[in-house]
């Protein structure tokens, strides 16, 4: 009997969890305009939203601001994940400390402060008041993700080099680099999909001229029930899944997500 | 003797291996994590600590120039109506999303622990497959569903009573489980992988139903991803905004939405502070409430 309960659960949550995605696919493809039922198939709204000029622009600015904040956050991060560990443990934790911190704190609070931030400065809402705004957690996502790789490292490689007499250079060359570089990857393409994704801080930073594809979609919203809106959302869940399943394919995934699994095969 | 000195030598390197085997120096580094550091304090700490300064300063209507000062005439006006209900809303709502998380999250886990090899797999990829996708459209996808002309309308109204949740606290409830189940179902997962599988035979060994199985030895067991994931799903759901901002329907407004509008429509920075802090002070009441509740599981363990 509880066992039958736990199932019922379990498939209500599985529904609960995935029936977004189902009701997005189909209706991007529905021809009812209502969306109150099934309508017969139809290829009209992704065709009218790919030459929307106003789609485009979003899909532009989109692409320019996670292209930026990417770049940011890999400098930063980089840096951070390539020498913390050669670099005094205070240091190291105050850095941990303002990653974890970073990525916990609701996204509203950051938003609010950089709104009052930003006007004391004088810098205009807009294009780059956003990228400032997402460099700030996308930097600690990208630090976070490309670390978790790094922390799978087998340290005595580098010792092992190094014994047998490599110069500095060539141990980062050899060994560092090789072993750093996927993570790097994976941790951009987090900052990248967040920064592309992105809601909150878009919304408090914009001004009136910047667009987005999540600030044109929720425009959309308020104005009403509108079939383009589940053309643009596959769109963009096409565009993220893309990204995210390049990450897994480098094995980013692999250390964050499962490393239960992971110990569990290597004692095995 | 000039293997002595060597072997010397080689032995103080042994001694600090650290310092001799350092390829980077120390001001390199340091440097290196610099650039982080000033983005945690002139981007992340100076805006969070200039909140709080707004939040007892105030605002000169004539100019619309806020003064510092020294004043709760903010706060005040925060822990008054219609403030005080949103505030209260928003922590009850955040408390409510954890616990519609941890029910189906448990059952998730508990079915993904179980299953063999391959169907376990498929369960994590289908977790996660969410995730690979856009936020806000799984949140408007809601608008559908929950809306006058969507599934649940359509099913209850043939039933007699025509439920739209779209634009109700239910509505933004479910909206919130569907955005942040998989933050709770990793954690217990993770937990429940660790509980042994002996237990659960022993207990059935020694005559325990199902039932007493999952209060006794699995239900404690998931207990510290529990808490995990009421931090995971809890801190955010504090503050927010796009959930309620899509399936309220301008019906239902958070503290989120609440901050939003006070920052960028009305530009009462005094007051949209004063609402951020009291978000601030509710994470930090829950933080507490999650520490209480890890020290209460470890002196049941112990």
């Amino acid at each position: 009997m509880t066992k039958w309960i736990v199932r019922g659960i379990f498939l209500l949550g599985m529904t609960i969890l995935l029936s977004p995605l189902v009701t997005v696919s189909v209706n991007a493809f529905n021809a009812d305009p209502l969306l109150s039922g099934w309508g017969g198939f139809t290829t009209h709204w992704i065709s009218s939203v790919v030459v929307d000029p106003t789609v485009r622009e979003a899909a532009l600015g989109s692409l320019i601001i996670a292209a930026a904040t990417t770049a940011a956050a890999a400098v930063i991060g980089t840096l951070v994940v390539g020498f913390s560990s050669y670099a005094p443990a205070s240091l190291g934790r105050i850095t941990d400390g303002l990653t974890v911190t970073r990525i916990m704190l609701p996204e509203v609070v950051l938003a609010a402060g950089l709104i009052v931030f930003v006007t004391r400065l004088g810098i205009h809402f807009g294009t780059f008041a956003v990228i400032v705004g997402h460099t700030v957690w996308a930097s600690a996502y990208f630090i976070a993700v490309a670390s978790a790789r790094r922390a799978g490292f087998d340290k005595t490689l580098e010792d092992a080099a190094r014994d047998l007499g490599a110069p500095p250079f060539r141990v980062f060359r050899t060994i560092i680099v090789p072993d750093l570089v996927p993570g790097l990857v994976a941790g951009a393409l987090i900052a990248f999909t967040f920064s592309f994704d992105d809601v909150v801080t878009s919304v408090f930073l914009s001004g009136p001229e910047t667009r987005t594809l999540p600030l044109e979609i929720l425009s959309r919203i308020r104005h009403g029930i509108n079939p383009s809106i589940n053309a643009i959302g596959l769109l963009v869940m096409v565009v993220m899944t893309l990204s995210f399943a390049a990450m897994a394919a480098l094995g980013g995934l692999r250390s964050t997500y499962s490393s239960g699994r992971k110990s569990k095969e290597s004692t095995s | 003797m000039a293997i002595d000195t060597r072997l010397a030598s080689e032995k103080q390197e042994h001694r600090k291996p650290d310092l001799a085997l350092r390829p980077v120096p120390v001001a390199v580094a340091a440097g290196a994590l610099l650039p982080n550091l000033l983005v945690g304090a002139m981007l992340f700490i100076a805006p969070i600590a200039i909140i709080m300064l707004y939040a007892v300063g105030t605002l000169d209507f004539t100019t619309l120039e806020v003064q510092w000062g020294w004043t709760l005439a903010s706060i005040r006006e925060v822990l008054q109506e219609p403030y005080l209900s949103t505030l209260l809303y928003s922590v009850g709502f955040s408390l409510a999303a954890v616990v519609a998380c941890a029910i189906p999250g448990f059952a998730i886990a508990q079915v993904m622990v179980n299953a063999p090899g391959r169907w376990r797999n498929l369960l994590i990829v289908l977790v996660i497959f969410p995730f690979w996708t856009s936020f806000i459209v799984r949140t408007y996808a809601w608008t559908d569903i929950l809306g006058p002309r969507g599934v649940i309308a359509d099913v209850t109204g043939r039933l007699g009573h025509e439920v739209v949740l779209l634009g109700t606290l239910p509505g933004i409830l479910v909206g919130m489980i569907s955005a942040y189940l998989p933050m709770m179902v990793f954690p217990i997962f993770v937990a429940l992988e660790r509980v042994p599988k002996v237990l659960t035979e022993a207990a059935r060994d020694l005559g325990a139903g199902e039932w007493r199985i999952l209060r006794t030895v699995l239900i404690p067991g998931a207990a510290p991803g529990i808490a995990a994931g009421a931090l995971l799903v809890g801190i955010p759901a504090c503050g927010e905004y796009v959930v309620p901002e899509v399936l309220g329907r301008g019906k239902i407004q958070l503290l989120g939405n609440v901050i939003g509008r006070q920052m960028q429509e009305d530009g009462n920075y005094p007051l949209g502070a004063a609402l951020t802090v009291s978000l601030l002070g509710a994470m930090l009441l829950m933080l507490a409430a999650v520490w209480v509740f890890r020290r209460l599981i470890e002196r049941n363990v112990a």
